[in-house]
């Protein structure tokens, strides 16, 4: 957690002050040596900044690219803290059942623990292994990556209420949001934009290293070039339409999960 | 963001940049003033392209930046090279080698 200190964040107003300094000190200084080698203060000025070229331009594209790098830089932190975190917590709190109403720090947000799963407990997303309260997810902690997220809940069934109502109640929420938000409740229509996403870029990666590797088979290929367009573009073009029809099956099941199935215990 | 083309000039500006890194940790001045100096002015190199390969670089890898004190003891912003931008130097210099030598072969009189 210390890392954060040392690494202050910087808003979009520093990102622009830290350019203007860094094009000032250039200028700057640039007009010192030319005063010393004997120009008029006005002239040296003139001349630096001909010589920088356009300077609005640099400076917008400057601002936007450090903007970037920041951006990347924060989503890189917030991986390896959480990283680390949940790595320590599993090493030396895994099954200790003394942690409850301990608290914990994950992704430099406290949580108290609140209970341990039995052993045997399935969740809906089996590489999941920390899950915390719905409620108390700070919405600064999660990294924007794209703009819809699918999330998955387990609840635990309050004394007294059958599966049969839950389930029953569920169907009605459900049916409400989808009314509600009908932008945002297209399961289905996600599961396979993500399939396509993976595919898409999977595709660009490979023809990437295909490009820079065919060459040293040239001699092994017969009738064909190595880097012939064609076989390029058709498999660059197959690959994500066979992903999309891939993700269908995915895509179908997710929007038909009955949501208690997970909220039991096996 | 917009990629801009990779353009003779881009690309010369970028090896050129790395080399001066490799020699030491160089405020932008600093990388501009060298270049100058090496090529005796040959290449025109206006500032505002190489502050931005500068901060490509940076956001590449390729260099790490840092504020720090000038001679002059001003907040200056200091470029060094990282381990991977000096492999991309050793890369982009063997390329250049062999770029430069295809060009002189046609040049020169058989």
């Amino acid at each position: 957690m210390m890392r954060r200190f040392f690494y202050p964040r910087r808003t979009r107003r520093d990102t622009q002050t830290d350019v203007d300094e860094e094009l000032r000190f250039h200028l700057d200084s640039r007009q010192q040596d030319l005063v010393a080698r004997g120009e008029t203060n006005s002239d040296a000025r003139l001349q630096a900044l001909r010589e920088f070229g356009d300077l609005d331009d640099a400076r917008e594209y400057l601002r936007n690219i450090d903007q970037e790098i920041e951006s990347l830089r924060r989503r890189k932190d917030y991986m390896s803290d959480l990283l680390q975190d949940l790595r320590f917590a599993m090493r030396s709190l895994g099954s200790d059942a003394s942690i409850i109403r301990q608290s914990l720090i994950l992704g430099g947000e406290a949580y108290r623990v609140l209970s341990v799963m039995p052993p045997q407990f399935t969740f809906p997303a089996t590489t999941v292994e920390i899950h915390l309260p719905f409620s108390t997810i700070p919405d600064n902690a999660i990294p924007r990556i794209r703009p819809v997220r699918i999330m998955n809940v387990v609840a635990r069934l309050a004394p007294g209420v059958t599966p049969e109502q839950a389930r029953a109640e569920m169907t009605s929420i459900t049916r409400e949001l989808a009314t509600r938000y009908p932008e945002s409740n297209a399961v289905q229509r996600l599961v396979i934009q993500r399939g396509m996403l993976l595919a898409v870029t999977g595709a660009a990666a490979g023809i990437g290293s295909a490009l820079l590797l065919s060459r040293y088979i040239e001699g092994l290929l017969y009738g064909i070039a190595s880097t012939d367009v064609m076989t390029y573009v058709s498999v660059a073009v197959a690959l994500p339409l066979i992903a999309g029809a891939a993700s269908l099956i995915p895509a179908r099941r997710a929007s038909r999960v009955d949501p208690l199935v997970a909220l039991q215990p096996e | 963001m917009a990629h801009e083309p990779m353009d003779l000039l881009q690309g010369t500006l970028d090896v050129l940049i790395l080399r001066a890194l490799a020699w030491g940790t160089m405020h932008g001045y600093g990388v501009s003033r060298w270049i100058h100096e090496r090529t005796d002015g040959t290449i025109a190199i206006e500032d505002a392209p190489l502050y931005k390969a500068l901060h490509r670089l940076e956001k590449a890898e390729f260099v790490l930046a840092e504020w720090g004190l000038s001679e002059n003891n001003r907040r200056a912003r200091y470029y060094r090279l990282t381990p991977l931008g000096r492999k991309q130097l050793r890369a982009q210099e063997a390329n250049w080698r062999r770029y430069a030598a295809a060009v002189f072969r046609v040049l020169e009189p058989a």
